[in-house]
């Protein structure tokens, strides 16, 4: 500031009684007005009146600012207006699930630049959108995220499925100096283009690897898993760390003809034994495992049982979980799944080996065994298994296990994703319409028809009930919304 | 903008975010029945849970509502919802049915002809005496005003003699209390300055000298006071404002010129003073290149002025508070939409500081100055954030962070529109790829 600004200030600070004011010190044009004043104290406000006015005429430009350098190029084209309206809106009150739902159908256009500060805000706390969000988000997220580390952090979870997204940085240099989350993204993209060579890659930091990353980046492997990853899995087996050994597990009993699953095979062998019966289909004896032998430990069967199971209960459906599915039909010489879910209705251990299927179904993505098996499992387990049914297919499974459950099961449909295919949505609709949804159940189904059923169904939904104000309002007016904000999106 | 809004235009209006989303849950086709539009109104009939429709007409020269639902909100989600339907083309153009018609026809009649006088209490029989009895009124609230001013100026001069740093220790109960007496005195002008004062006082490293530029700024009242008869009539208009003084709107109408032009709204904000909402829209004349602030208010729920909708222009008459600097105005026709320019012609960083310069040099009071800024970028400069022109001169940005202005801008030029303070520009608009962004 200048000198005789802060002599004026710190007189009056002061006091005119203990301090003298230099008015010749004053720049002219201020000196005038406070030479006028009679006295002192009067010269100062004289003065500051006079000073202020010209002090912030004065005052404000800067030198020497550098703008920020501009974010890369977007190529997508901007989104249709509607939509960026649409977009505004469903920021400004988050529904998750419609957010979700929006997003991952705006992926290919470029939202309006000043909407994306409020994007990267709206996921903050919702990692589950953080993903598509930040794809959503762009080159112009990207750049945004330079200013704010929860914004870093949702752009560096965009990465994991975009391989443009961490481009600039160089893949040798991401991966050994990113951060955990673009390393993830990284080695994701690596194993898509190149999967032996990113195992490579993997296999020659794995030792230096922090004890948690290894399981994360295991999982990455999982989902692109070939048979050439078997001796690295092999080796993972005898892993520190819990996580990764179960990890590790996993993906080898879904590796058909792996050496886990061979072991698998031949311990299941000793506990089945198959009785063909005329006409009446094969009686399957189990005889669960009567030891837990250290090989058995090492590929994954836990000596110890949870609380409340028994030791050979848990062994026996560990087995179940980990052989390959394979092997029941093989062993018992028996022609389908049905048949031998069949077979083992008398079993002592049939509710041990239902549920060690499912799981195995579930990881080894065995569509016709889930089918099976979702006939017999507690529906609230039913989703990972209704992953492993093609998802064209789901829908008419879906309206059949209904039909045998004479019943609407939130729990199974709670596992269908959205969109619902036609065929479940035009079987449930109805049914929701029928009820008075003034209960919490049936309000729970009305909100998932309306949020899972395709859009294309919304008028047809319309027609269903329309003197029916609470389906119109919970389920139709949902389902359209849906139908125009993708619309806009066309 | 002639012809139809934008749906941000539709959305700007609604008095809350849940009126905006249910306004859009209502603009699409299937409620509405009897729907249509001419140049300046629309209308439909909308229907809800109830068996009759309800009846929505909207006036878009105003822009004015009626609608037959019991909301309180204003405008209401059908209103809004019309006139979203509309924004999107989906009306057609007809003859207004006879209930629009009714209304319209009285909405007109209710513009055009003067209001009636409100105080009508005490209507005395002879004019002379009534004229007599305001004179007299009048003659009163300036001799407090002149007593009010005169304590305030011995108050102002003890300070100065024995020293500000006192303040910070007398609390802020001494420095209110000159406030009160001022508001007694019928200067709630003065008394507003008073109590800034009390908000500088102690806080912050700089705190003596923002406290001595409001002791400057007071002392310019009390003397600008003193010497009102001497000051040219504008300069003199502005004491009378900075003290408390208003012009009623009848006395605005009856001697000042109304301007006529293509006013662009370039921007506004609300604020919330003593339970007050205001909301500051500031216009530009396209041919008279005026600057304009329009004033509007709300206490409680109410929903503002919201006829002038930024990144609209309308030609209207505006008449302006008399002063040494005139911003401040008040529309008094109706308003005609008419096309705006997308970005608004600018100035750049010197431009800007020049503007501001005349006008303190016009009135000294002045806080605020509105600037459009052309091809300014973004920068971060000693941890706080500014923009820059393509000569290189920066401006401080103040009031938040600048999140919209930063996601619009992504580093390429953009034009802004914001208020130009003594500490910096804070941005109320601006206009980028897309088009314009409210701040």
């Amino acid at each position: 500031m200048t000198a005789w600004w802060d002599d004026l200030v710190a007189t009056a600070l002061l006091g005119t009684e203990r301090r003298q004011l230099d008015v010749g010190s004053l720049p002219p044009g201020i000196a005038t007005g406070a030479r006028d004043a009679a006295e002192p104290a009067r010269q100062v406000l004289a003065a500051a009146a006079t000073a202020t006015a010209y002090r912030r005429a004065g005052a404000l430009a800067l030198h020497g600012v550098e703008p920020l350098a501009p974010a890369a190029p977007d190529p997508r084209p901007s989104l249709p207006r509607a939509a960026a309206a649409r977009l505004a809106d469903l920021l400004d009150a988050v529904d998750e699930d419609l957010l979700g739902e929006w997003l991952a159908a705006a992926v290919r256009h470029r939202p309006p630049g000043h909407l994306v500060p409020a994007l990267l805000d709206a996921v903050r706390g919702r990692p589950a959108l953080q993903h598509v969000a930040g794809v959503v988000a762009g080159p112009r997220g990207r750049w945004l995220a330079g200013f704010d580390e929860g914004w870093r952090r949702v752009v560096d979870r965009a990465a994991a499925g975009d391989e443009e997204g961490f481009g600039s940085l160089g893949p040798d240099d991401t991966w050994t100096t990113g951060t955990p989350a673009q390393r993830l993204a990284w080695f994701a993209a690596a194993r898509r283009r190149d999967p032996d060579a990113a195992r490579e890659v993997l296999a020659a930091s794995w030792t230096a690897e922090d004890s948690r990353r290894r399981g994360e980046l295991l999982e990455v492997m999982r989902s692109t898993l070939g048979p050439a990853d078997e001796p690295f899995l092999e080796h993972a087996l005898d892993d520190r760390r819990k996580e990764v050994r179960t990890t590790a597990v996993a993906a080898l009993s879904a590796l058909p003809g792996s050496a886990l699953s061979r072991r698998m095979h031949e311990r299941l062998a000793a506990c089945l034994r198959a009785e063909r019966r005329l006409l009446r289909g094969a009686r399957i004896q189990v005889e669960a495992p009567t030891e837990c032998t250290p090989s058995m430990q090492r590929d994954g069967i836990p000596a110890k049982p949870p609380r409340g199971s028994g030791e050979r209960a848990w062994w026996l459906r560990q087995l179940a979980a980990l052989a390959p599915l394979t092997a029941w039909t093989e062993l018992t010489g028996l022609d389908s799944p049905d048949d031998v879910v069949a077979g083992l209705a008398q079993s002592d251990w049939r509710a041990e080996v239902v549920g060690g299927l499912a799981e195995a179904a579930a990881v080894q993505h065995d569509p016709a065994w889930a089918a099976t098996l979702l006939r017999v499992v507690d529906p609230a387990g039913s989703g990972p298994l209704l992953e492993a049914v093609p998802p064209d297919a789901r829908g008419p499974l879906v309206v059949d296990l209904l039909r045998e459950h004479a019943a609407l099961r939130l729990d199974l449909l709670a596992a269908v994703p959205r969109p619902w295919p036609s065929a479940l949505a035009r079987y449930v609709l109805p049914r929701v319409a029928g009820r008075t949804l003034d209960d919490w159940e049936s309000r729970a189904l009305a909100e998932l028809a309306a949020r899972r059923s395709p859009t294309h169904l919304h008028a047809e939904a319309a027609r269903i009930a329309p003197d029916h104000p609470t389906y119109q309002r919970a389920v139709v007016d949902v389902l359209r919304t849906r139908h125009d904000m993708l619309e806009e999106l066309r | 903008m002639g012809g139809r809004w934008s749906a941000e235009q539709v959305l700007a209006l609604a008095p809350d975010a849940t009126s905006a989303r249910a306004g859009r849950s209502l603009s699409r086709p299937s409620p509405w029945s009897g729907t249509g539009t001419t140049d300046v109104a629309l209308w439909g009939e909308c229907q809800g849970s109830g068996k009759a429709p309800y009846q929505v007409v909207v006036d878009i020269t105003g822009p004015a509502y009626l609608c037959s639902c019991p909301s309180r909100k204003f405008p209401c989600k059908h209103a809004i919802g019309l006139l979203l339907l509309w924004s999107a083309g989906e009306i057609a153009e007809a003859e207004p049915t006879a209930w629009a018609t009714d209304w319209l026809t009285e909405r007109r009649q209710r513009l055009t002809t003067p209001a009636p006088p409100s105080r009508t209490k005490a209507t005395p029989k002879d004019p002379e005496a009534a004229a007599a009895a305001v004179a007299e009124r009048a003659a009163r609230r300036e001799d407090r005003v002149t007593a009010g001013l005169e304590e305030l100026d011995r108050w102002l001069h003890d300070q100065v003699r024995q020293g500000l740093s006192r303040l910070p220790h007398e609390g802020y109960e001494v420095v209110d209390r000159v406030a009160a007496r001022l508001v007694d005195a019928q200067a709630p002008g003065a008394a507003g300055t008073v109590r800034r004062l009390a908000g500088v006082t102690g806080s912050g490293a700089d705190w003596a000298g923002r406290a001595l530029e409001e002791l400057g700024l007071l002392h310019l009242i009390t003397e600008g006071w003193r010497r009102r008869s001497e000051l040219p009539a504008p300069l003199a208009e502005t004491i009378r404002t900075r003290v408390g003084f208003t012009v009623k709107r009848e006395s605005l109408l009856a001697g000042q010129p109304r301007i006529r032009d293509a006013w662009q709204v370039l921007g506004s904000r609300d604020e919330v003073q003593d339970h007050l909402q205001v909301r500051r829209t500031w216009l530009r004349g396209r041919a008279t290149g005026r600057d304009a602030l329009v004033l509007s208010f709300a206490v409680g729920g109410q929903s503002l002025d919201v006829g002038l909708v930024p990144g609209t222009a309308v030609e209207t008459d505006l008449v302006f508070h008399p002063a040494a600097l005139p911003l401040r105005a008040l529309p008094v026709a109706e308003a005609t939409p008419v096309p705006a320019p997308h970005p608004p012609p600018g100035t750049d960083v010197a431009g800007a500081a020049g503007s501001y310069a005349a006008a303190l040099a016009a009135d000294p009071f002045v806080e605020l100055v509105p600037v459009v800024l052309s091809d300014v970028r973004p920068a971060h400069h000693d941890e706080r954030w500014a923009v820059v022109d393509t000569a290189g001169e920066a401006v401080r940005l103040v009031g938040g962070e600048p999140w919209p202005l930063l996601g619009a801008s992504g580093g390429e030029p953009v034009t802004v529109f914001g208020e130009w303070g003594p500490r910096g520009v804070r941005v109320l608009s601006l206009w980028g790829d897309e088009g314009m962004v409210l701040a």
